[in-house]
């Protein structure tokens, strides 16, 4: 478990209602409908915290029949506080962390539902912005204008400075005399 | 009228009041997101006090005119909680939907609240 992952989970059972949907779940998986009735609190706010613990991997659902079944993820129970703390976290990986974090902020604040909201000002975030469309391109294959416009509108409405950008950020190749396009690799 | 506006002024107090009590009491419990609701719900009854208030200014001392600026508001702000609640259910964003669906709750509440005193009254 990396220290983001540790810190996510900790702050994740730092709520009562969430303490109290696990212990329910230590006994047997439940739906949201049972865990709100069994604890007094309204099917979406459990919805919420489920969720909550989901992202932070201690609980995982399954379908059956009518109902999305949740249970407890008791592997990452089992792991001790003691590993956690002994878990090494050199500079490199709290750098990539760091990295990793400051471009997710980026992606979270320009695009909703996949679909990006502005074209970025500042051009480290515009490169971030790119790279992320740029990953609905698979490498060694030649797009055509067209299919690379199609691509890019999923994304963003003007998709001819989208494009053009993305040449001049490295990140497609383009024929001389408006050939294909391709994805350059990193 | 005057009494109305008072009557709605008094309810948006206590909803606001209850809301401040139940966060305190949530924060204790260690219940910290649900606290954060109470939050977003005072802040709704406080954003909709405030339209009243702009709507007994605009009103003049005219009753039909006091709430048709209020009803107005009440059913075109929240338009865009509705169309955030749905594109959130459409992308299973529980977490949005959650705090959306506190918004619209509180919105049917003072518009039940701001009806039985308005109607009630005459």
């Amino acid at each position: 478990m990396t220290e983001t992952e540790a810190i996510l989970l900790f702050k994740c059972l730092a709520d009562k209602s969430r303490l109290q949907i696990l212990k329910s779940l230590a006994i047997e998986d439940m739906y949201v409908e049972r865990l709100a009735e069994r604890l007094g609190i309204t099917a979406p706010t459990v919805s919420f915290h489920l969720k909550k613990l989901s992202d932070a991997g201690a609980v995982t659902s399954y379908k059956s029949q009518y109902y999305m079944m949740y249970s407890l993820n008791k592997e990452i129970f089992e792991t001790s506080i003691l590993e956690i703390i002994r878990e090494k976290s050199d500079e490199a990986d709290l750098q990539a962390q760091r990295d990793a974090g400051y471009r997710q902020k980026v992606i979270d604040a320009f695009f909703e539902y996949g679909k990006l909201k502005a074209i970025p000002t500042q051009r480290k975030k515009e490169r971030i912005v790119l790279e992320e469309i740029a990953r609905a391109f698979e490498y060694d294959r030649i797009y055509t204008e067209r299919e690379v416009n199609i691509i890019i509108a999923d994304f963003y409405d003007d998709f001819c400075t989208i494009r053009r950008d993305m040449i001049a950020e490295g990140l497609l190749g383009r024929e001389a005399g408006g050939g294909g396009y391709w994805r350059v690799k990193e | 009228m005057e009494q109305k506006i008072t009557k709605m002024n008094s309810w948006f107090e206590e909803q606001i009041a209850a809301c401040g009590r139940r966060n305190a009491e949530l924060q204790a419990d260690d219940r910290t997101d649900e606290a954060v609701f109470e939050k977003v719900k005072a802040n709704i009854y406080d954003a909709m006090r405030t339209w009243l208030t702009v709507a007994v200014r605009i009103g003049n001392g005219n009753g039909k005119a006091v709430k048709d600026f209020f009803i107005a508001r009440v059913e075109q702000i929240p338009a865009s909680w509705e169309a955030a609640y749905e594109k959130a259910k459409e992308h299973n964003d529980v977490t949005r939907m959650q705090t959306e669906q506190v918004k619209l709750d509180v919105v049917r509440e003072v518009r039940a609240e701001f009806d039985q005193i308005w109607e009630g009254a005459e």
